[in-house]
């Protein structure tokens, strides 16, 4: 029983004992004053209740800052207290949504754990990575293994004691290396990615994990037989806003989802710069077909998955269009791309990407006949009134017996004004970052408890699938049926897929 | 209709449903063990009827609504008017006489003047006739805590024992095992939310009250809730 709860307890007891008196007084005149005591009374439980919490507040303020002070680099306050920040007490409450939070059960117990990681391409990608590593005190960046010279050396400053490797075979072999993280250009990814495997290491891959269906199924198979750990750089599977927002569409807030609109625009050309031009096709990857599938494995992978984490449920088709309109500098990657993945049931997820116009930028729109969530701004839209976030509150208090002041009762409601719909901030405020930190985070406690976090391969693996599916129905321009032969044995959401093949 | 459920630990189901009715909007929130998801959703279905059936009835801002129709009637015409109008009207008439005058829903005619709900008359059968045809009868400051009292006796007719029912933040019921602070009775606010905002007139004056100030009562019934609110608020002023 918390501190809370027990004072609840002896303020219910007083209050009944006050309401005794009162009643065996005869302060029941008709006049309301009995009534008015009763809520005088009521009130002074809150206020106690609100003294406690604010001192029981402080105390755990001032506790951290101590712990904090005292680790030194365990400065970071645990991943599960990060979440309960957030209103996601325990990951348990979110097993349904997010079960992949699992990853961070043990974090508690793991403090002293270490994991040696080796970084395999540590170009811009692999340093964005390596930047939220160094922070880890659980991991070390024991190796480095790249054939750019440049990446290696930048890639140095931030772990200046990593071995150094030109070949990742190498590092592979190297027996200090637990686990590796890849971070190299697309096409690349299969041998790495299988090596690792076979070398006993577990992998976190960024996506898209393969650059054919086949490789990516052949990974996630390899991945089940050696029973070694597979990541994917998903990191919207551990952005708070996310989580949180998968949590309210399951539970129905926004309604039945008919719509997932996915969209990322940019107005650049995309390049990196070439310090020499036999370089160009080795440092701007992303934009050759021998090595890139373009905007759809280097954007979709993200919002696809998106779509699929709020709907519940994989595609049964999909179509597509795409095009080099703007950016005709040789490229051979669209510059804009547009598909339209299909439900037999009806529902859409549609996916465009244009580089040449950036007005509406970034955003997953899942649309339900009661709202809109946005998670990418970080808020929710009703289409008519919004819940009262104090019923909120309520009702999530009852469902986990977390009581707490319930703040409401005033003079009338006002509407908002017609037509402005500001919505609500998924998280009570504005978005920060995204979930690449708990991401990176989440790996290094895998490869410490060596658990590998439920359907987190899983939904790398058709997050990646679907952005080459769609890939492949631009290239062919047919309206392609789901790949049936690449299923693999995962019921998201308790849902089993449709396997109808036309 | 939106809504949320949970399932709470000791096995009873919470519904939370929300909607906009009565120019404001509608919190509900039921608890039970012994009830289905759905069947507390139906309860909340039968509970947004009751709140429309009674806004239909008493809002004179909607000319298709009976007390608008009232408010055109020619004086000396006796017309039958429906249970809960009559039930409401009624009830203002006596709650009128019992605060001397405080609480009158008369305050709102163009040339309001004290006594004028006396030229109300409510008949046997359910008759009612009046002898002036400026006087406008407004509910605006009662329908709300009535709707609490319809919807308690609903829901205790339903066998649902834990509830909580916000109209508009002004009007919040409460029944049993609900968090926050209102347990087993109705608080009530009157006032204004802010300076500018005067729409609460002293009966006794004709003036409207200012200010940006409440006044907030805790009583067994929603109906009184709002007599005394806005009595308290008006008195507080004088």
């Amino acid at each position: 029983m918390s501190v809370i709860q027990i004072i609840s307890l002896i303020c219910d007891k007083v209050t009944q004992i006050y309401l005794n008196i009162s009643q065996c007084g005869g302060n029941k005149s008709g006049d309301g004053g009995a009534d008015v005591e009763v809520f005088s009374y009521l009130c002074w439980r809150n206020y106690v209740r609100r003294l406690i919490r604010q001192a029981q507040s402080h105390f755990f303020i001032r506790m951290n800052l101590i712990t904090m002070k005292e680790t030194k680099k365990d400065t970071e306050i645990s991943r599960r207290e990060f979440l309960r920040n957030l209103g996601m007490a325990g990951a348990g409450i979110l097993a349904a949504t997010s079960p992949w939070l699992s990853a961070f059960s043990e974090v508690a117990h793991t403090q002293k754990e270490r994991c040696r990681l080796g970084i395999i391409g540590p170009g811009s990608r692999g340093q964005f990575l390596m930047s939220f590593i160094a922070q880890n005190p659980k991991a070390e960046i024991v190796a480095l293994a790249d054939v750019y010279e440049p990446s290696l050396e930048s890639a140095l400053k931030i772990a200046p004691k990593a071995k150094v490797y030109r070949d990742h075979r190498a590092l592979l072999a190297d027996k200090d290396v637990d686990a590796v993280i890849v971070a190299t250009p697309l096409h690349t990814h299969y041998d790495i990615v299988m090596d690792a495997f076979d070398a006993g290491k577990h992998v976190y891959c960024e996506k898209t994990i393969g650059y054919t269906m086949e490789q990516c199924f052949n990974m996630y198979n390899r991945h089940l037989e050696t029973g070694l750990l597979f990541f994917s750089g998903q990191q919207r599977l551990f952005d708070p806003r996310y989580i949180k927002a998968m949590d309210l569409v399951h539970k129905g807030l926004f309604g039945k989802v008919s719509a997932v609109e996915a969209f990322w625009n940019r107005n650049g050309d995309w390049r990196r710069d070439v310090p020499s031009p036999e370089l160009e096709r080795f440092i701007n990857w992303r934009l050759y077909g021998e090595s890139s599938r373009g905007l759809m494995s280097e954007l979709g992978c993200h919002q696809l998955q998106v779509g699929t984490w709020a709907l519940g449920k994989l595609p049964d088709k999909v179509m597509g269009h795409g095009g080099i309109t703007f950016w005709k500098d040789g490229r051979e990657v669209h510059d804009n791309v547009h598909c339209i993945y299909g439900y037999d049931t009806g529902e859409t997820i549609t996916y465009g990407s244009v580089i040449s116009n950036k007005f509406y930028g970034l955003e997953e729109k899942i649309m339900g006949n009661l709202g809109t969530v946005e998670p990418e701004n970080g808020k929710y839209f009703f289409e008519e009134v919004a819940p009262a976030p104090a019923f909120l509150q309520m009702i999530n208090s009852w469902e986990h017996a977390l009581f707490d002041e319930i703040p409401f009762a005033g003079t009338s409601w006002a509407p908002e004004t017609a037509n402005v719909n500001k919505g609500e901030f998924i998280l009570g405020e504005r978005p920060k970052g995204d979930g690449t930190s708990l991401l990176t985070e989440a790996f290094v406690e895998a490869v410490i408890t060596g658990r590998q976090p439920e359907r987190i391969a899983e939904e790398g693996y058709y997050a990646s699938l679907l952005c080459l599916w769609g890939h492949e129905a631009i290239e062919r321009g047919e309206i392609m049926r789901f790949p049936e032969q690449y299923s693999i044995d995962y019921a998201p959401y308790g849902t089993k897929r449709q396997t109808t093949i036309s | 209709m939106p809504h949320l459920s949970r399932t709470i630990a000791d096995g009873s189901v919470a519904v939370y449903v929300w909607f906009e009715a009565m120019h404001t909007r509608v919190d509900i929130l039921l608890k039970s063990s012994c009830h289905s998801e759905s069947a507390l959703l139906e309860v909340t279905e039968g509970m947004k009827r009751i709140i429309a059936g009674l806004e239909k009835v008493g809002n004179r801002f909607d000319p298709s609504s009976e007390l608008a129709h009232l408010n055109r009637l020619p004086a000396g015409e006796e017309v039958e008017i429906s249970a809960s109008l009559y039930d409401m009207l009624s009830l203002c008439l006596y709650y009128n006489v019992r605060t001397k005058g405080l609480f009158d829903i008369s305050v709102s005619s163009p040339g309001f003047e004290p006594g004028m709900l006396s030229s109300i008359r409510l008949g046997e059968g359910g008759r009612f006739c009046r002898s002036r045809e400026d006087v406008v009868l407004d509910l605006s400051g009662f329908i709300k805590g009535y709707a609490l009292d319809q919807l308690r006796i609903y829901l205790v007719e339903c066998g649902l024992e834990n509830a909580l029912v916000n109209l508009g933040n002004s009007s919040i019921m409460a029944m049993g095992d609900v968090p926050g602070p209102v347990r087993n009775g109705c608080l009530t606010t009157s006032g204004n939310s802010d300076p500018s905002r005067r729409h609460i007139r002293n009966p006794l004056s004709g003036e409207y009250i200012g200010g940006a100030r409440t006044a907030q009562v805790f009583t067994p019934g929603g109906a009184e809730g709002e007599v005394e609110a806005t009595v308290k608020f008006i008195t507080e002023t004088i």
